[in-house]
């Protein structure tokens, strides 16, 4: 009696530690699925594991159960009294409503009621299947395994954070599984149940396990290589490309996390007639918050301009003589206006609206309820500016003293900025005299320093980490983004106002006609850049991404006066774009003939990793399980074989193969009847000595003999399963 | 178990206590028509073995005590001139009985053991030119003491090899002597044993020993036993294909024995030590590393595959 009272508590602490386990199932489902009611399934779950502790007659615990059930659902979904007239009506009206939905395989149809008690049912099962994994299996294993699995998925996938859970679920987790050795031990040892020996086992597990989960906890643990793998799966998966609104391919709204790798998307947005090569210019952000772009004040002040009219930048202009248009006929209409640098206002067919907020200078296309509208072609007009070197000349580092408050967002910085960032800009500058000559020492820092351009190797910064300063120092690799960031970061620790500049790349140039060319702007094409405040000839352009060529135009006047400069900037300038657009063409023949193939496979790799995991996992579960289901494939086929001496011949090589599998494996000079002696005193039978015998006779002897095969099929069957058990 | 061989295992039981795989490997010995040496030191019982089934087989019983001063003649027999008859005439030596026991053969001159061994071999003697031959049965049953022992001959090992097995009687555990002890209080207990089997079934049976099936796969398993003997490394010199015939009748004889019509790995497992271990010939090195040809034997046994399947199936 004292036994059984003992392994009743022991039972009873099993099934507390599970409760707690299942409540951590429980609260990352009901997070994400939004469910309320929390209190009420931990209940349920309570109740259903105490029926199951006090091993109460299945039926009646089945009627408790359902009972609860149907409380649960009159309560929380009926609004009147549960023991009101009107419960019974509800429960019968919903039943009628679920089953017609379920009968006509419309599912959607389905009441959350319905679903609540699916899930309740589903839990139920659970209990079941934990009730027979602790008291019969006594293994809990797999059960621990899928939920520390669960958690860490939920964790990593979606907006539930397991971080607590995690370290609960794998305390318990392995307590239980510990006890439940021991429980397996002592049952396998045939040992009565002697607490204190039991006790002596499973209180230095339990110490053990305390201890390194403490020092584990309290372990420092560096940040993940791979902070958040989603970008990376979908990138792999193909799942990528549709361009708006993705974060790291094509043009993307929010960029408060930078960082990762992304794929490439070749989805053409818009096509644009021009004369000139232009950097299409989308907005501009303005606060750096060690991780990303956000824009400070947002919406502070947005002014709505009609087609045709003059749009106001605080961007320079050239003179009105050289007023040109570029066509832009938009494959993906976008709801933003794409702008050239000396933009000055926009023509469209349709009478839009287009509203443009000061702070960004990003123009909304809109409707004039102020409904958002899909412009397919628009024609902009523009007048390229043309700085003066000299007066570039002119901007020493005094006048940036001058600037007024209206600067001061240009210059902001994070506290949490490391210091080496802001020494690094002033050893950067600390040779140049202008302003201009210190925004281009910046821009030119990147090319000569060891930074690399690529797309997939680009890092995430951990949690304590600052993007520009993980770029600049660990990494050195990546895209425009780490590296207009990092410009912009530098110039303001120099004390120069910059921003940070999105929009597109000039795109792939196509066939001039009539002095006019064709521009192929693509996903692939999302850019972003630096503009930088000069002293005298305001904000300018400046591209500090290698492999791409800004488009300044200069007017070297001072070309008399110092001719070493003029050497020195112009063929900066000019002859490197025709350079960079000859490169993109051999690239783009080069990979044309792979493209289809490649973009083929893209679709399918999701497909494949999915089903290579699964075949791989299948193989190894197989392999590992093989002593069990070889031996029960066999069973199976000689059930169907005929009984006679070439199926009892290879029948007994079989069970040999499986003996050796279970490590009862025949010595090369042992005889088979000293085999069978063993493998009997191993089993505890004496089954393989009568087939050894028969086998033997049909080996070495020359007579045929009468043989009993269906005794003999008896025999081998029963040690397959001896062998499996 | 054969049931003519039972009864006279259980005949010779009630002579020899504990002797058991003695007397079956001399029976083995006798059913496959060859011959057995018996090493061990004197008083173990081997003449009260040998008497006992030559007893059990109504068989006719001779022995010889050898002696360094035995000569030839005293083994085979001589002709004698009989005054009468104004002829020769030819008196049969021990040798010509059905089971002849030689005791101490080691003991006699190389020239009368070899006059025995060829007489073994060729189951007949030639004596003034005449050839008679042996009638079978034949059974010699050799002693030897171990060969420390002084003033001996030991046997070549080309002799060696006229035996088919060797035997190591062994002293009898302390229960075993115990009951030695009792019975002889009750005088002579070889007195009491009758005949449980005639000379004419013997042949019979050695007849049908000869019918024991052997599948080829167990007849290359015992070639591969043999030819592992010959490239072993502390073995001067393997065992003969005389052996490798020896170990198949005898392992027919077993297999006979035990009640079977084939003969299985176990029945060439067993026999080997008694087959083989006397045949061998170690190098020094075995000496030195304290090697014994039953240890080398053993790790023969061990390492050579034991065919699970026929032959023609391999």
């Amino acid at each position: 009696m004292k036994q059984s009272v003992a392994e009743f508590l022991e039972l009873a602490v099993a099934y507390l530690i599970i409760f707690f386990i299942l409540r951590e199932w429980l609260v990352p489902i009901m997070q994400l699925t939004n469910t309320g009611g929390f209190q009420f399934f931990l209940v349920f779950i309570g109740l259903s594991l105490v029926l199951s502790l006090l091993q109460v007659h299945p039926l009646l615990s089945g009627v408790v159960k359902f009972g609860y059930i149907t409380w649960f659902i009159a309560y929380i979904y009926n609004d009147r009294p549960v023991l009101s007239s009107g419960t019974l009506p509800f429960l019968l009206s919903e039943w009628k409503w679920n089953m017609t939905a379920i009968l006509s395989g419309d599912f959607g149809q389905v009441s959350d009621a319905f679903r609540t008690v699916l899930f309740l049912i589903l839990i139920w099962m659970l209990i079941y299947l934990i009730h027979h994994w602790v008291s019969v299996k006594k293994n809990i294993f797999y059960f621990f395994g899928m939920t520390v699995f669960f958690i860490a998925t939920l964790d990593t996938f979606s907006d539930y954070d397991g971080k607590g859970a995690i370290v609960k679920v794998v305390v318990l987790g392995l307590i239980m599984t510990g006890v439940l050795f021991v429980k397996r031990l002592w049952l396998q040892a045939d040992a009565t149940s002697n607490i204190v020996e039991k006790w002596k086992v499973i209180i230095p597990m339990l110490v053990s396990v305390l201890l390194v989960s403490t020092v584990a906890f309290y372990l420092p643990k560096t940040g993940p290589t791979w902070a958040d793998p989603v970008p990376f799966i979908k990138g792999v998966t193909g799942q990528v490309g549709n361009g708006i609104g993705q974060k790291t391919v094509g043009y993307g709204e929010d960029d408060s996390q930078l960082g990762g790798p992304f794929q490439g998307d070749d989805t053409l947005v818009f096509t644009a007639t021009s004369r000139d090569r232009h950097y299409w210019r989308v907005e501009t952000k303005d606060t750096y918050t060690t991780k990303g772009w956000i824009v400070s004040e947002e919406g502070m002040n947005e002014v709505p301009y009609e087609s045709g009219m003059l749009i106001r930048t605080s961007l320079q202009v050239g003179s009105p003589e050289d007023e040109r248009q570029a066509q832009l006929e938009m494959d993906v209409p976008l709801p933003f206006l794409i702008q050239t640098y000396g933009f000055i206002g926009v023509s469209a067919q349709d009478s839009a609206l287009f509203v443009q907020n000061e702070q960004t200078e990003k123009v909304l296309i809109k409707q004039h309820n102020g409904e958002s509208l899909l412009l397919p072609s628009y024609s902009l007009s523009y007048s390229e500016p043309i700085y003066s070197m000299e007066q570039l000349q002119m901007s020493y580092t005094s006048t940036l003293e001058t600037l007024d408050a209206s600067f001061d967002r240009f210059l902001q910085l994070p506290d949490e900025l490391p210091i080496r960032v802001r020494d690094l800009a002033m050893t950067i500058i600390q040779d140049e005299s202008t302003v201009y000559d210190q925004i281009k020492a910046v821009e030119n820092y990147f090319k000569t320093n060891g930074f690399r351009y690529d797309k997939t190797e680009a890092a995430i910064p951990a949690e304590n980490q600052d993007y520009v300063d993980q770029f600049l120092f660990d990494t050195k690799v990546g895209y425009c983004d780490n590296f207009s960031t990092s410009m912009v970061v530098l110039l303001r620790s120099a004390g120069i106002p910059a921003r940070w500049v999105k929009g597109f790349a000039p795109g792939q140039p196509g066939t001039m006609s009539d002095g006019m060319r064709e521009y192929k702007v693509t996903n692939d094409n999302a850019h972003s850049w630096v503009e930088a405040y000069v002293p005298g000839a305001g904000w300018m352009e400046f591209e500090p991404t290698i492999g791409f060529t800004g488009n300044i135009n200069i007017d070297y006047d001072l070309s008399l006066d110092t001719p070493e400069q003029q050497e020195v900037i112009e063929p900066e300038q000019k002859p490197e774009q025709p350079q960079q657009q000859e490169a993109q063409k051999t690239q783009n023949r080069s990979t044309l003939s792979l493209d289809a193939i490649w973009t083929w496979l893209k679709k399918l790799t999701y497909v494949w990793v999915v089903l290579l995991v699964l075949l791989l996992i299948t193989a190894i579960t197989l392999f590992f399980q093989r002593k069990k289901w070889i031996p029960k494939m066999h069973v199976r086929a000689y059930r169907k074989k005929a009984a006679d001496w070439s199926s009892f011949d290879s029948s007994y090589h079989v069970l040999l193969k499986q003996l050796a599998r279970i490590g009862l494996r025949k010595r090369d000079g042992e005889t088979l009847r000293a085999f069978a002696e063993r493998v009997d005193a191993a089993l505890e039978t004496d089954e393989m000595q009568k087939l050894t015998a028969v086998y033997e006779q049909h080996v070495y002897g020359n007579e045929a003999q009468e043989i009993d095969f269906v005794k003999l099929k008896e025999s081998w069957e029963y040690l397959i399963n001896r062998t499996i058990s | 178990m054969n049931s003519q061989i039972k009864n006279v295992l259980e005949n010779i039981e009630k002579v020899i206590i504990g002797k058991r795989e003695v007397a079956e490997l001399s029976i083995v010995a006798l059913l496959a028509r060859g011959h057995v040496l018996l090493e061990d030191v004197p008083g173990v019982g081997k003449t009260m073995m040998v008497r006992s089934l030559a007893k059990s087989f109504d068989a006719q019983f001779k022995r010889i005590q050898f002696t360094p001063d035995l000569l030839p003649s005293d083994v085979v027999g001589i002709s004698i001139y009989n005054p009468k008859t104004m002829e020769f005439e030819f008196r049969p030596g021990p040798i010509m009985g059905d089971v002849v026991l030689a005791d101490e053969i080691n003991r006699t001159s190389p020239k009368t053991q070899s006059a025995l061994l060829e007489a073994m071999e060729e189951t007949s003697v030639t004596i003034d030119g005449n050839t008679l031959a042996i009638n079978q049965p034949f059974f010699v049953m050799a002693t030897q003491n171990p060969i420390e022992h002084e003033g001996t001959y030991p046997l070549p090992e080309a002799q060696l090899d006229r035996f088919l097995l060797k035997i190591k009687m062994g002293y009898p555990s302390r229960g075993e002597e115990v009951e030695i002890l009792r019975r002889a209080e009750n005088g002579k207990p070889i007195e009491q044993i009758k005949s449980v089997l005639s000379v004419a079934q013997l042949i019979e049976l050695q007849e049908l020993v000869q019918g024991v099936y052997v599948e080829d796969s167990v007849k290359s398993y015992m070639v591969e036993l043999a030819s592992q003997t010959r490239e072993h490394n502390y073995v001067h010199l393997g065992v003969s294909p005389r052996a490798t015939i020896a170990l198949m009748k005898a392992s027919q004889a077993y297999a006979f024995m035990k009640g079977r019509s084939y003969v299985t790995p176990d029945d060439v497992q067993y026999l080997v030590p008694f087959v083989f271990s006397h045949r061998l010939v170690l190098k020094p090195d075995a000496r030195y590393d304290h090697v014994t040809a039953d240890e080398i034997l053993e790790r023969i046994i061990a390492q050579t595959p034991v065919p699970t399947k026929r032959f023609a199936e391999q």
